[in-house]
């Protein structure tokens, strides 16, 4: 029994990072990346899988240190471990996918201050089991990748006229290269992407819950009533 | 007193034991990194020389002018001068530098032109990357570059159209690639002069 309520609540942890609290889309962190890479579907594949790896062997090494560490500076013990992560992903990416490094650039090196890996580490993996961060590490950045694929995917297709995806063409835009808007690739292109996203999202929301004869409010803890990252307040003292 | 004491040994043995695992990482990852650098740049050797073969990455000849050493890349096909390649780069780009590669046939007409690396804007300067961009340089005389300028700038004599929106880079890639060619052709005669007399002379000294 208690084994079974353990593993609904694994999986509780796995699955919310999806949809329900989505990094980019509900809980609107790490948009530097985001808006930078997008600019197709490749690169957003390859930077949200390096950072969901970071994501999830940072929550894991936190969480099973999480006593080991004094809360005064468990800010920069957490970056410490972040940063490891970071340069071994920056190396291996560099060593066995080269041509994909070289895109990512300066992004993959920044994964250190991408708001996510903090924000996880601070609000999830340092007050839970470390099989269950590594869960939450797992589903957050899932849903980190689908985001930043989808908006890639989406900026490339308007912005080239065709979607690429291991080298080949995937999907191409009716009337070709001609009809292509260079504007969606370019930086601007990123905000206006994510924006109408982000609109997209919030009237499914609030199409769903007219249906149910009630008004979507976000909930407090997405927001940033409940941020807890920029006080530096001893968590013990709470 | 106790706790500062408690967190500088959590801090010290956090680092050391990230410092260890940093090196270690460093030591697997080290060689295939040079290994990749070095297959991308040979890759883009090996696309713009004609057919050889030889291994172009072994007979390459460094050549000092003024401040740059250049590496020529030199093709031979059955023993035969067959062409050569040399790498450039500007620092005149619109996002930094950019790496170009660019070979040469026997008859010393460019071959063609690769963009090895760059950091220019997606969608407008990276445009320097196609092969609509690439091809205006192919069959040119590589001995006399004075065509290898954008004709926004030389009218009279510049062959090479921009990039619409992305003169900068276009002019970028045209600089270097007439950089190299007039290095290339104050030293055509050591280039294409027989590897076997080459080989010889080092005998001799």
């Amino acid at each position: 029994m208690n084994a079974h309520a353990n593993n609904n609540s694994l999986l509780r942890n796995l699955v919310r990072g999806l949809w329900r609290e989505n990094p980019i889309f509900r809980l609107v962190l790490g948009l530097c990346p985001t808006l930078a890479v997008s600019t197709s579907l490749e690169n957003g594949l390859g930077m949200g899988v390096a950072a969901t790896f970071v994501l999830v062997c940072s929550n894991t090494v936190i969480s099973a240190a999480r006593r080991a560490i004094p809360p005064r500076i468990r800010i920069p013990c957490f970056i410490i471990v972040i940063a490891t992560f970071v340069t071994t992903v920056d190396l291996l990416m560099n060593a066995f996918a080269h041509e994909l490094h070289g895109k990512l650039g300066i992004f993959i090196p920044l994964i250190v201050v991408n708001c996510i890996i903090l924000g996880r580490a601070e609000a999830f993996a340092s007050k839970h089991p470390a099989l269950h961060s590594a869960a939450d590490g797992l589903g957050m950045g899932i849903g980190f990748t689908g985001a930043i694929a989808l908006l890639g995917a989406t900026r490339e297709l308007i912005g080239s006229g065709s979607v690429t995806l291991w080298g080949e063409v995937a999907l191409r835009l009716p009337g070709g290269e001609d009809r292509t808007l260079i504007l969606a690739i370019l930086p601007a292109g990123g905000f206006i992407g994510l924006a109408c996203l982000l609109a997209l999202m919030n009237h499914i929301q609030s199409a769903i819950a007219k249906r149910r004869g009630g008004t979507f409010v976000p909930p407090e803890h997405l927001d940033c009533r409940h941020c807890i990252v920029c006080s530096l307040r001893d968590p013990s003292s709470r | 007193m106790r706790e500062t004491l408690r967190m500088t040994c959590v801090l010290t043995a956090l680092c050391l034991a990230a410092g260890f695992i940093l090196a270690e990482v460093k030591k697997i990852t080290e060689d295939p990194i040079a290994e990749a650098k070095r297959a991308a740049g040979m890759r883009a050797v090996e696309a713009v020389l004609p057919p050889h073969d030889n291994d172009p990455g072994r007979d390459r000849v460094e050549i000092r002018a003024g401040e740059k050493t250049w590496v020529f890349f030199v093709a031979t096909n059955a023993g035969r001068y067959a062409g050569v390649a040399f790498a450039a780069r500007s620092d005149r780009g619109y996002g930094g530098a950019i790496d170009v590669v660019a070979g040469v046939t026997a008859g010393n007409t460019v071959k063609g032109i690769e963009i090895v690396a760059h950091k220019e804007t997606p969608g407008l300067g990276a445009k320097i990357e196609s092969r609509a961009f690439r091809s205006r340089f192919e069959g040119k005389n590589a001995l006399d570059p004075s065509w290898c300028r954008v004709t926004g700038d030389d009218r009279a004599r510049g062959r090479i159209d921009a990039v619409t929106g992305a003169t900068i880079s276009s002019r970028a890639v045209a600089g270097a690639i007439a950089e190299g060619l007039s290095v290339l052709g104050n030293h055509i005669g050591t280039l294409s002069r027989p590897r076997e007399a080459d080989d010889e002379r080092a005998r001799e000294q």
